[in-house]
């Protein structure tokens, strides 16, 4: 049972982060090939993303589905829930892929992460059972209700497959920025997070291809971009850090039959200009994001804009450690955990 | 809101004394690179390097965009023939082939020094294409020309893209070359360069992609297997000329601490080679470490030698594995874990792989030994999480010596609580549909919320049989749906249920529910997680369902046979193990259906209705039944009466009926309806009909059958599960609102 004692006393724990992960790449190559928390730096982000955590699934179930149809948007809403379910990494062993996240936030705190960052998609069909799994696994490492805890919203988040079904949003399990509406996050050493809900609006401004498949588009809005200019002077001289769900470009993946299709699965609209506004603050501030299930290398950037994306966690196991050394300098480190 | 990039340009090309042509080309950017290589095309160098360098000091970027499609254009490569692609990247590439850089003039090389310097200074790693100017101009450019490439690798490492660097290796270690330069100008010099710059992880990556390159030319050069294939060789292929490589891996690895899994053979064969016995010291000591990662798997053949001798009895050999495992205790817990496991495998029978050999080993250990107690210690260092190191531990977490290898009882707990899905989250509650709930019930939870919001409708093969409109004139329609066939159909469903309602299932339930948990007595179930009481019932539901499509199958298959008659007589049976499955799986929820007569009842009405029924009668939910039968039978019996063509012609006539009906077409019907039976009535149709009707209708049947009683049994065993799981959720909590 976890006991509140376990909980607090999971973020005291301490040991080998080498033993729990694999060191990948750093965008520093000087650095050595260890994730112990170097000497030099003021601050170390944890980031994860797209852990997809699965419910339960039946294969008879879903296959149950597909006979009753009322139209073919809800048929093409089923078949996008059944390969979604069942192309899962770990749809039939979602026990063990609960306790590999486990593992992983453990790993963090070992690793001497002051902050955790989840850019979106904890949830693979926007279940609240899948919600309440991540709630847990935050819990038992220990980062629930410890202030070090930031997560966006992703696709996966906010429509789900049964929207058409009473259910409870995202806001009712987790603290998250919502569409326009971002937010500033101030942390320890002159870096603040700039934390936006990067999904289209799906009230106002839904996607056309959202008639069959849910949403997958991305949007930056006048109204995000007014808000970080409206902050300038707050957070001036600041280290920024955005944390988004969809992706700034498409140069380093292979890019699939959907975006070509459907336009869907690309960058978020107004990549652009939302580098120019963070710019305001912080000419070569760094994002991070998920979206894409691909690895990012770690020294990747934008014009003066370091950007980091570790992948789909079911697919790559893999998680990044942001450090901010004392010169103010970001350098990205890349992970596997062993399983 | 800040100036946009666009309107800056357009702001700039505004100005009078900006040359037209410059102008086109920052009106054009920076997207659409045909229009801006055609502003280029005949501008002059020197005119559009100073404008560059003063229009795009703070956009290196588009400064590199403008200035490669100038030198592409210098080194005759044709937008005609050529994709965007390749223009952006190839003349990069060409320049370091000397004979393609001499034909470069001094203004030229000028600009390829500024692609050189076009990484932005907040960017970790050259850019690709400025690193290639780098390269080029260090490999071919005079001494002051090399001197200023030299100060930009020196600051910058390359870029660790695989496939570049690759691609890299591929170019510089041709032999031909490497050669054509000076000897301090080659491959080898670049990776020195970069070593001295302190970029170890980049050198020790271009190690791996070199040899890969040099030892596996047909191989997939990027991935990790060959490339430590490629290493292996490499290290095992030793002439002095690969000295100085074998030291610059050694060397890299150690100022490094590089981890990278081919450099376990290089530094391995530096060791060997290196005639300094102080740098070979140096090698050894990091290389007793043993921080390179590798698998499991890898470990077993680098280590297949002594763990052989170990099998064989040899001690010595043992006690040397051991000594390794306890160097790399801190340096790499996860390799010595490994290692531990191989051999503690080896001590114990032959039987079967080393996974099983441990398994073996493990179960019977009673009293922990040095070995035992290690792997222990490093399962919690490791946090494995397979479930033998688990429970491995937790048995034996009183006979260990924790402290002796710096296992907290802190790490224990969280090890123990972490690793073991269920054990963190017993009596842990969450908030669900404004309740408070166990956490391991949620799945359940929502297990019934989505079975009343989703299967408020019946299937559409439920819905297909249940619209069956059998010809009022057939005898089989008219027993069939006689008010006394429905009486004896109801007296006989009344009879099934109060037989399946008196035989005990709880005892075979526990059974099942002890190999899930600890229970020892059939009222504890209400107590037991939803989620393994779904999972245990799962028995009751696969069971229900070979059965039903077995009898449907063979009534099926029988129909042509007996006219039909094999379809009729499959209702009994289904009829029964209906009422068996909804009475049977209440007693794997803890219910004992005699104590709750009416949940089969509410169980079948729910299945054949949909969630939102308030059907409730047994008349009448096994009126709904048997009128689901008799259609079911119906259309079994129908299709094996006769042959292909009575279904199909009947079928076709309707059809057409209800086409011309619809369209008022009605002087084609006669037209059509001649040329399809011209058509059937060849000989070739005929033969094709009767093989068909002779091998194919029992199979057909058969299908159908079985599909249909399938549909029908597993609406009945999931709507089961959903009410039952409702009623197991009211009585664990007494706030929950039941649905049925």
């Amino acid at each position: 049972m976890v006991t509140e004692a376990l909980t607090t006393r999971a973020r005291r724990i301490k040991g080998n982060a080498d033993a729990i992960f694999d060191w990948v790449a750093s965008s520093d190559p000087r650095r050595e090939h260890s994730l112990c928390r170097p000497a030099d730096i003021k601050l170390r982000i944890g980031h994860i993303t797209d852990m997809h955590v699965p419910s339960e699934v039946q294969l008879l179930e879903r296959l149950r589905d597909f006979t009753t149809n009322d139209s073919l948007t809800d048929f093409a809403y089923k078949i996008s829930a059944f390969s979604n379910a069942f192309l899962h990494e770990y749809s039939d062993t979602r026990e063990l892929y609960t306790t590999i996240l486990r593992k992983t936030l453990l790993g963090m705190r070992r690793a001497g992460v002051d902050h955790l960052s989840i850019t979106g998609d904890l949830a693979h069909c926007g279940l609240e059972t899948e919600f309440l799994e991540m709630q847990s696994v935050l819990r038992m490492t220990g980062w629930w209700d410890s202030g070090q805890l930031s997560v966006v919203p992703g696709n996966h988040d906010r429509f789900n497959l049964y929207e058409r079904f009473a259910r409870e949003p995202m806001e009712t399990f987790f603290d998250v920025p919502s569409t326009r509406k971002p937010r500033f996050r101030e942390l320890p050493g002159g870096v603040v997070l700039f934390e936006m809900d990067s999904n289209a609006d799906r009230i106002d401004d839904r996607h056309f291809m959202e008639e069959l498949f849910p949403n997958t588009v991305g949007r930056i809005y006048p109204e995000e971009l007014a808000y970080f200019e409206s902050q300038k002077e707050k957070f001036a001289g600041y280290r920024v850090i955005t944390l988004m769900h969809h992706h700034l470009s498409d140069d380093w993946y292979d890019i699939g039959a959907e975006t070509i299709l459907g336009s869907l699965m690309g960058p978020v609209d107004g990549a652009d200009t939302l580098m120019e506004a963070t710019e305001l603050i912080d000419p070569n501030a760094v994002f991070l994001h998920g979206h894409k299930h691909d690895l990012m290398v770690p020294d990747y950037t934008i014009g003066s804009h370091q950007i980091s994306c570790p992948g789909g966690f079911a697919e790559t196991l893999a998680v990044n450690f942001v450090d901010v050394t004392v010169n103010d300098e970001v350098v990205i480190t890349q992970a596997r955990v062993r399983v | 809101m800040t100036t946009t990039f666009s309107t800056e340009l357009s702001e700039v090309s505004e100005v009078e004394e900006v040359s037209v042509a410059v102008a086109e080309i920052y009106e054009k950017l920076p997207r659409d690179f045909q229009a801006q290589w055609e502003a280029i095309q005949g501008h002059n160098p020197a005119e559009l390097v100073d404008r560059v360098l003063r229009d795009f000091d703070d956009h290196p970027e588009e400064r590199r965009e403008i200035l490669i499609a100038y030198l592409a254009q210098r080194l005759g490569l044709s937008w005609a023939f050529n994709r965007q692609e390749t223009l952006v990247e190839k003349p990069l590439w060409l320049l370091l082939d000397r004979k393609t850089y001499e034909s470069l003039s001094p203004g030229d090389l000028e600009i390829v020094y500024l692609i050189a310097t076009s990484s932005r200074r907040s960017r970790p790693a050259l850019e690709p294409r400025a690193a290639l100017a780098a390269i080029a101009l260090w490999r071919n450019g005079d001494e002051a020309m090399h001197a200023r490439a030299q100060e930009v690798l020196l600051n910058h490492p390359l870029p660790s893209d695989l496939d570049w660097l690759f691609e890299l290796m591929r170019v510089l270690a041709a032999r031909v070359t490497d050669l054509e330069v000076e000897s301090f100008r080659r491959l080898f010099d670049l990776l020195s360069l970069q070593h001295r710059a302190g970029f170890q992880s980049l050198v020790g990556l271009a190690l791996g992609l070199y040899f890969a390159r040099r030892y596996g030319v047909f191989w997939r050069g990027t991935s990790r297997p060959n490339v430590i294939r490629a290493c292996d060789e490499a290290a095992s292929d030793y002439t002095p000329r690969m000295l100085p490589w074998l030291q610059l891996a050694a060397e890299a690895a150690v100022i490094g601490k590089l981890t990278l899994p081919w450099m376990e053979p290089l530094v391995a064969a530096a060791i060997r080679h290196e005639p300094d016995p102080g740098k070979r010291q140096i090698y050894r000591d990091f290389h007793r470490l043993r921080t390179y990662r590798i698998t499991k798997a890898r470990v077993a053949e680098l280590y297949a030698g002594p763990l052989r001798l170990v099998r064989s009895g040899d001690t010595h050999a043992g006690a040397s594995l051991l000594a390794n495992v306890d160097a790399m205790w801190d340096s790499n817990p996860a390799r010595a874990r490994d290692l531990l496991e191989l051999l503690i495998a080896e001590t114990g029978s032959t039987r079967g792989n080393r996974g099983a050999r441990l398994t073996r080993v493990l179960e019977a250990v009673e009293d922990v030994d040095p070995l035992v107690e290690r792997l222990l210690a490093l399962y919690v260092i490791t946090f494995d999480l397979r479930n033998t190191a688990v429970v491995m531990t937790r048995r034996l977490r009183g006979r260990v010596d924790w402290d002796r290898f710096g296992v907290t009882d802190l790490d224990l707990d969280v090890y123990l609580a972490g690793a073991d899905y269920n054990e963190s989250l017993r009596g842990q509650m969450v908030q669900y549909g404004g309740l408070q709930i166990e956490h391991i019930d949620k799945d359940a939870a929502a297990l019934v919320h989505y079975f009343r919001t989703k299967r408020d409708k019946v299937s559409a093969i439920t819905k297909l049989v249940q619209n069956f409109v059998a010809p009022p004139d057939w005898l089989a329609t008219q027993i069939g749906e006689s008010s006394f066939v429905d009486s004896l159909f109801h007296q006989t469903m009344v009879s099934f249920e109060r037989i399946s309602r008196e035989r005990d299932h709880g005892q075979h339930v526990l059974r099942l529910m002890k190999a899930e948990g600890d229970h020892q007595h059939f009222h504890e179930i209400h107590g037991a997680s939803a989620l393994v009481v779904l999972r245990v019932a799962q028995h009751a539901r696969h069971k229900a369902l070979l059965s039903a499509a077995a009898i449907g199958a063979v009534a099926g298959g029988l129909a042509p046979m007996t006219a039909g008659a094999s379809a009729v007589f499959d209702a009994p049976f289904v009829m029964a193990l209906t009422a068996e499955v909804c009475a049977a799986t209440c007693w794997y929820f803890g219910i004992d259906p005699s104590e709750d007569p009416e949940l089969p009842i509410i169980i079948l009405a729910i299945a054949l209705s949909g969630s939102r029924t308030d059907l409730r009668k047994p008349e009448d939910v096994h009126r709904k039944l048997h009128s689901f039968l008799i259609r079911k039978s119906m259309i079994l019996a129908a299709l094996g009466q006769g042959s292909f063509r009575s279904v199909l012609g009947p079928t076709l006539g309707a059809g057409i009926e209800l086409v011309s009906a619809r369209s008022g077409r009605m002087a084609s019907r006669g037209r059509l309806l001649r040329i399809i039976k011209r058509e059937a009535d060849t000989e070739w149709s005929r033969r094709l009909l009767t093989g068909v009707n002779v091998y194919g209708l029992p199979l057909i049947e058969g299908i159908t059958g079985a599909v249909l009683n399938t549909a029908l049994m597993y609406d009945i065993c999931e709507s089961a599960e959903a009410v039952l799981t409702d009623r197991f959720l009211d009585r664990k909590y007494p706030d929950w609102k039941r649905s049925w």
